[in-house]
């Protein structure tokens, strides 16, 4: 063959491979989620399921469902997640899909996020509570794939030990939600708390305060009617007279009525978890897994013996009414190019927050999106009864730290120093307050 | 004209030097030099992913403005006021309990001295949070024994900068004694033998003889121990986090939390600049007051 | 305080004593470190504490171990010290060789630059480091973890001070006897730089092994931490597990430990080197 001839077979070989090879180019799909140790579906019951155990089920089932998608998941601790994706961002490496443990609203206004609406299924709309979808409802557009409706509990509920309640004579709140007046548990509280070695100092305490547990702590500034935020989120409120009334109750919990022990300046959440698992405490703080955390401790061989937990939401006030934390979870997409990939994506979004999926967020005893999945994944197993009072208590739900459209993370230091001062009493709970806002106001709004 | 053409041959013959400075030279420009002129630029710019904004002054002005900042600098001062005297106290003294010592025991001992040094900050910080531990520390059980209430050491606004000056006084000091007992060595004999026969006690031939001939040694550690402890860090990440409120935050701390927490590389780089000022000028200063000449 | 009359005298014993009681305090918390690592683990968080375990035991190394990425970070701390302190050996000595013994235009100039350079705090590179990096897709990778270690000026600095001391005649007959510019380097300083360089490299070693701040900042995967921060990680992740933690501890200490008795006499020299005047 001629020269010519030559050339143009050469071409067309290498036009027709072009092709041929983009065709079945495999798109790679990367997500992060953050360390659940969920079982996946058809997973033997009595094995405990790693972190990577349900992002590896998830990610090998979508690519056999899709053959021509290659699906690579990542798992990233809590800790670090915040600063790992905002590196990522900052050098131009996004996940395409992400568990939204961050989620900044200027991702979604400056277009770093896809919106989902076009990819919503209408049953799925009506299946998912009204607030999950809220979280991520940004400038007239969805973002966030529902997928948990809370998670440990913490700031949704308390954790009430029934055998130090029946030894000291007092009632536990009635079902079928539990619920109990102020000065129900306070009373209780004061019966809770005795001295076991006679050396004139409570050792034993109804329940205990720790000042880096922002969560739990600003929980007791709602209950008595405090709040972070006016209601256009333009200032911080939180130096109310209701929440210092707050922050006195815990102070006097402390000081005066001795239900909690001293120290709190000092400690953190794993040492209110800490004296709740010994039984120096005969009320501690979460939701239904925190349950299974205390199975999860005793395999482990850190706790000794397990005990039975009954879960209560926190106290009202009447005039107040039922306050609870609220915090849901789901996946958000990070911006694509590729119009194809982008379907697929959006595919393997909706495939994680199906309805088998999220149920098999009943591992974790967490409470879902879905309400459909709810009405059925506990139904007839032992924790049924303290499910329904937890999501009794959820109904309540207010985000304790803003909605999506602030991002509290800068004032979070300032708070914790408000708690540290009162609990220390270097200042009142009234200056501290008084401090914590003027700061916050600051660092958040340039007020 | 000569006087280039004569530069020129210079270079040419000084061609191999130049080859042997190039690969250093090379790495600390681009991962060193540049990084410190870009510091410069970053502090005068709103630095975000979505897009890069020239503000002036506007970072020095949020920095100064924002009380945090001035308290990190007084923990700063506090911290290193603090662990340089003592630590240069404890240093100097045990060089001089050492001195009359036979080799293998001086040799014992500074191995002693200097073996925490050689242990990360990161192990010690996580030793000394043991020991500080409320409820189970080794600090507060010691106590009880004086009849002392447990303290918490690192949850208390008062005591938490106090007790990481404590933890870096009695672990640190070990390469200063080290300096310290090779000067102490360098210095000439008959020095002593004369004041001796003068009649001078011991501890006068040390303030008189033994000191003044220490100055340039001493001087030495001052400004680098200055330097490292306005530097401080990884006991701060590890043991308080910079709480409680806000006592045991520094310079640095700060720097590091406002860039690689809550990413403001602006303000954050302006705050290096500060410091680097700072730094510096107590150096110069340093140099100037302590640095007289020391005749025999 | 003289060295002459060696005799003991009560000063000595008293001095003795108080040296002692300086030495304990000192060492007592990698004492304390240790036995709380071979306690038994649920044994650790009482009161009142034990100074030496009841039954020692390996149990919480095991556990220590057993953890993912342990010995990848030990890998990573090893890989990368080593890779840093051998380009710095290098590149220092040819820098120091070359400011040493060599005139050259603007090489005053720029020791002094060097000089200066050592009062910068380290903070200062931090951002833009880190800013270069994400630019250069480093962030999270050995290239983003080894390239700033590399730069320091401390290693020229010590190596110009060490080679000044070494005789210029020697340079001179090797170039008459032939020896090139890099034959002269190879074979004549190199050779003599020896204890030099032994301080530089394990100054260099120590230092890069223990740091911190930097390769918690360029690192963000449980894979790509180093020893020190994957410990200060697990402390974060494990609050009051101190059993493990302290035999974390105790194994990141080790490595250095040994070094120090090993190499004691470059450790205690090393210091003086750098800092004496020349």
């Amino acid at each position: 063959m001629n020269g010519k001839t030559g050339w143009i077979l050469f071409l067309a070989f290498v036009v027709i491979m072009g092709v041929y090879g983009t065709s079945f180019a495999k798109t790679t799909i990367t997500w992060w989620i953050n360390p659940w140790r969920i079982a996946p579906p058809g997973m033997d019951e009595s094995q405990a399921p790693t972190a990577e155990d349900f992002p590896r089920w998830a990610s090998e089932e979508f690519m056999r469902l899709n053959p021509d998608v290659e699906v690579v998941y990542e798992v990233v601790t809590n800790q670090g997640f915040e600063e790992k994706i905002l590196a990522s961002i900052l050098a131009r490496r996004t996940p395409d899909l992400m568990k939204d443990l961050v989620f900044r609203k200027e991702w979604a206004e400056r277009g770093l996020l896809e919106p989902i609406d076009d990819y919503l299924l209408e049953e799925d709309i009506a299946d998912w509570y009204d607030y999950t979808l809220k979280k991520g409802f940004i400038n007239g557009q969805h973002f966030i794939f529902p997928w948990n409706n809370s998670n440990n509990g913490m700031g949704n509920a308390m954790l009430l030990n029934p055998a130090i309640f029946a030894e000291r004579g007092v009632e536990m709140p009635a079902l079928p939600s539990r619920s109990w007046t102020f000065d129900e548990f306070l009373e209780a509280a004061k019966k809770l708390s005795y001295d076991s070695d006679g050396d004139g100092v409570n050792d034993h305490y109804a329940l205990s305060f720790a000042a880096s547990d922002l969560l739990n702590s600003t929980a007791w500034l709602y209950v008595f009617g405090g709040r972070m935020f006016n209601d256009d989120e333009t200032e911080v409120i939180l130096n109310s007279p209701e929440a210092v009334a707050g922050l006195q109750f815990m102070v006097d919990a402390i000081y005066e009525y001795e239900i909690a022990p001293r120290g709190a300046e000092g400690m953190g959440i794993y040492d209110v978890i800490g004296l709740f698992h010994q039984g120096r405490t005969a009320i501690g703080y979460g939701g239904p897994y925190e349950i299974g955390r205390i199975d999860r401790y005793v395999n482990e061989g850190q706790l000794q013996n397990a005990f039975d937990v009954h879960i209560a939401p926190y106290p009202h006030l009447p005039e107040v009414g039922q306050m609870a934390h609220h915090t849901s979870g789901g996946f958000i997409v990070f911006r694509q190019d590729d119009p194809e990939k982008l379907d697929k994506v959006m595919e393997f979004a909706n495939f994680l927050t199906n309805f088998e999926n999220t149920a098999a967020l009943k591992t974790l005893l967490y409470v879902t999106a879905r309400k459909s999945v709810n009405e059925v994944i506990y139904e007839g197993s032992k924790f049924a009864d303290e499910i329904s009072v937890y999501m009794q208590a959820i109904d309540h739900g207010v985000p304790y730290f803003g909605s999506s459209d602030v991002n509290f993370s800068p004032a979070e230091p300032f708070l914790q120093a408000a708690f540290e001062a009162a609990f220390s009493r270097t200042k009142t709970p009234e200056q501290a307050l008084e401090d914590f806002a003027r700061e916050a106001n600051r660092v958040l709004f340039d007020r | 004209m000569t006087s280039l053409r004569h530069f020129g041959t210079r270079i040419i013959k000084a061609r191999w030097a130049y080859f042997f400075v190039a690969p250093h030279l090379v790495l600390y420009c681009v991962f060193f030099l540049l990084p410190v002129a870009w510091s410069m630029v970053l502090s005068l710019l709103d630095y975000q992913w979505w897009g890069v904004e020239f503000v002036g002054v506007a970072n020095y002005v949020r920095v100064f403005a924002d009380p945090v900042f001035w308290k990190a600098v007084v923990n700063t001062a506090y911290y290193t006021l603090g662990v340089v005297p003592l630590w240069l106290g404890k240093a100097l003294i045990i060089s001089a309990l050492i001195f009359p010592f036979r080799k293998p025991l001086q040799t014992f001992f500074k191995a002693a001295f200097y073996l925490p040094h050689v242990t990360s900050a990161v192990i010690l910080s996580m030793i000394w949070l043991w020991i500080y531990n409320p409820p189970f520390g080794l600090l507060n059980y010691l106590l009880a024994f004086l009849g002392v209430d447990p303290v918490a050491w690192l949850g208390n606004k008062l005591t938490a900068m106090p007790s990481l000056i404590l933890m870096q006084v009695v672990m640190g000091g070990g390469s200063s004694i080290v300096l310290i007992s090779a000067a102490m060595n360098g210095i000439p004999m008959y020095l002593y033998e004369a004041a001796e026969l003068d009649g001078a006690r011991p501890a006068q031939v040390f303030l008189r003889v033994t000191l003044p001939l220490l100055k340039p040694t001493l001087l030495y550690l001052v400004v680098t121990g200055t330097i490292n402890s306005f530097q401080v860090f990884t006991n701060i990440y590890l043991m308080t986090r910079g709480g409680p409120q806000f006592s045991t935050t520094t310079i640095v701390y700060m720097i590091y939390d406002t860039a690689f927490k809550q990413f403001q590389f602006g303000p954050a780089s302006a705050m290096a600049m500060v410091l680097f000022v700072i730094t510096a000028v107590f150096a110069l200063v340093q140099f100037r007051w302590l640095g007289q000449e020391v005749e025999y | 305080m003289l060295v002459e009359d060696k005799k003991t005298r009560p000063g000595h014993y008293l001095s003795f004593s108080l040296l002692l009681i300086a030495a304990v305090a000192s060492l007592l918390p990698l004492y304390w470190m240790l036995v709380t690592a071979l306690q038994q683990p649920t044994l650790t968080v009482t009161f009142p504490p034990e100074w030496s375990p009841a039954n020692p035991t390996f149990l919480n190394f095991g556990r220590f171990l057993e953890r993912p990425y342990v010995i990848r970070w030990t890998t990573n701390s090893l890989g990368i010290s080593l890779i840093i302190t051998g380009v710095q050996l290098f590149t220092c000595a040819m820098s120091g060789y070359a400011f040493a013994k060599k005139q050259f235009p603007g090489g005053s100039i720029l020791f002094y630059l060097y000089i200066a350079s050592m009062m910068v705090p380290a903070q200062v590179t931090l951002v833009p480091l880190f800013l270069i990096m994400s630019r250069l897709d480093f962030l999270d990778t050995y290239w983003g973890l080894v390239l700033p270690g590399i730069a320091g000026p401390f290693g020229v600095f010590l190596m110009k001070q060490f080679i000044s001391t070494l005789p210029t005649d020697l340079l001179e007959v090797a170039t008459i006897d032939g020896c090139g510019e890099w034959g002269v380097f190879t074979q004549i300083i190199l050779p003599l730089a020896k204890p030099g360089l032994a301080v530089l490299g394990i100054f260099t070693f120590m230092g890069q092994w223990n740091q911190f701040l930097w390769p918690l900042i360029i690192t963000n995967s449980s894979a790509m931490r180093t020893l020190p921060v994957g410990l200060a990680l697990l402390q974060e992740e494990l609050p009051m597990q101190y059993g493990l933690l302290m035999a974390g501890a105790t194994y990141a200490a080790i490595p250095m430990i040994m070094i120090f008795l090993m190499f004691q006499k470059y450790f205690l020299k090393g210091i003086t080197v750098g800092a004496l005047k020349g």
